[in-house]
């Protein structure tokens, strides 16, 4: 067994967020391949694009924290990228989501960062949240307002550009999803 | 948190130690990523950051493969030296053997002392039967590391770094 870190398996009522997996790779790719991640890095090249996968991983590994791959449960399939963030060259603890396609439009990424909200404030213990969002993406900004975080202030991220903070609730306010557990 | 990050083992050579990736080596291996002069000549410099990111993706490596860059040290001292170790990424056809040393630590033979060892070792502990090694057309240090360990090149250059040449080592350890 190469494989010696474990990230925690939530479920929430359509999802399961788990550990990214190697196998994860080609539809991972697809996404960061496309046109589709403009607002997040991509398109990038496979090359990068399975960097991208693995560094998840040394994320949780380095941190103790990370983001989940979102497994939807009707399906078994790998639809997106959700959790909390802190790569070098973030300003702060980030919460961060990625849906891909025929993903969005289902309220996916709102469920998954619900999830991933609480278990940064409940479990980890965190007290507050950002998430960097480019202005013009305006799918992203409408979660975020589900989620009732507000825009805070601008930031200038090497990779990104401008790019905009915004700030969720902390923990005494924030909205907890109707349905998530931790899974054995 | 003292948690190895991963799974490596520890290899030993006349004059090195070689090592998972630990916490400590991340200053080392950022002046690395954003100033070694061969890194500069090349203009393959990256950030604080990029490093950052460079580091924890090969965190990811070792998990998902139980191989990637061991760090070299001497043995009376754990202070990083360079990489050497395997590495897969998915678009490549071949395993790589690569190899970069740290400033200071060049011109002593540890490259290659190194990567004799991770040789073998690839080849007795993962069964790779064959390793490639890409490496710039005008890295003539890379490719002299390369030369004493026996490797050779026809000039074809690698599918996903056009600048690199695809260098054959031989099939059974040295």
């Amino acid at each position: 067994m190469t494989v010696t870190f474990s990230a925690p398996r939530l479920e929430t009522e359509r999802l399961i967020l788990r550990a990214p997996e190697i196998g994860d790779q080609d539809v991972h790719a697809a996404f960061f391949m496309s046109e589709r991640a403009k607002f997040v890095g991509g398109p990038t090249t496979a090359e990068r694009a399975w960097r991208l996968l693995a560094l998840e991983v040394g994320h949780w590994v380095l941190r103790g924290f990370g983001r989940w791959a979102l497994e939807e449960k009707a399906t078994g399939k790998f639809v997106g990228i959700v959790g909390n963030y802190h790569p070098v060259g973030f300003p702060e603890d980030e919460l961060g989501w990625d849906l891909f396609d025929g993903a969005t439009g289902k309220g996916y990424a709102t469920e998954a960062a619900l999830a991933a909200r609480a278990y940064a404030y409940d479990t980890l213990g965190w007290t507050t949240l950002t998430s960097m969002i480019d202005p013009a993406n305006t799918a992203s900004a409408a979660v975020a307002t589900r989620l009732g975080a507000a825009y805070d202030y601008d930031f200038t991220h090497e990779h990104f550009g401008p790019v905009q903070i915004w700030r969720h609730p902390g923990p005494d306010t924030a909205q907890r999803p109707t349905y998530y557990r931790s899974l054995p | 948190m003292t948690q190895a990050l991963t799974s490596a083992p520890l290899l030993t050579t006349e004059r090195l130690v070689l090592r998972g990736p630990e916490r400590g080596d991340l200053p080392a291996f950022t002046r690395f990523i954003t100033s070694h002069p061969a890194m500069v000549a090349q203009g393959e410099t990256g950030s604080e950051s990029d490093a950052w990111f460079g580091f924890i993706a090969g965190i990811g490596h070792w998990q998902w493969h139980g191989f990637g860059f061991f760090i070299l040290t001497r043995h009376d001292s754990n202070a990083p030296l360079g990489r050497v170790g395997l590495l897969h990424h998915s678009a490549w056809p071949q395993t790589e053997l690569a190899w970069h040393l740290f400033e200071g630590a060049e011109g002593h033979g540890y490259a290659t002392e190194a990567a004799i060892a991770v040789r073998r070792w690839a080849y007795e502990q993962h069964g790779i039967a064959q390793l490639v090694s890409y490496i710039d057309h005008t890295n003539t240090a890379s490719q002299n590391v390369a030369r004493r360990l026996g490797a050779t090149t026809d000039g074809t250059r690698a599918v996903h770094e056009p600048d690199a040449e695809v260098w054959q080592h031989m099939s059974e350890a040295a």
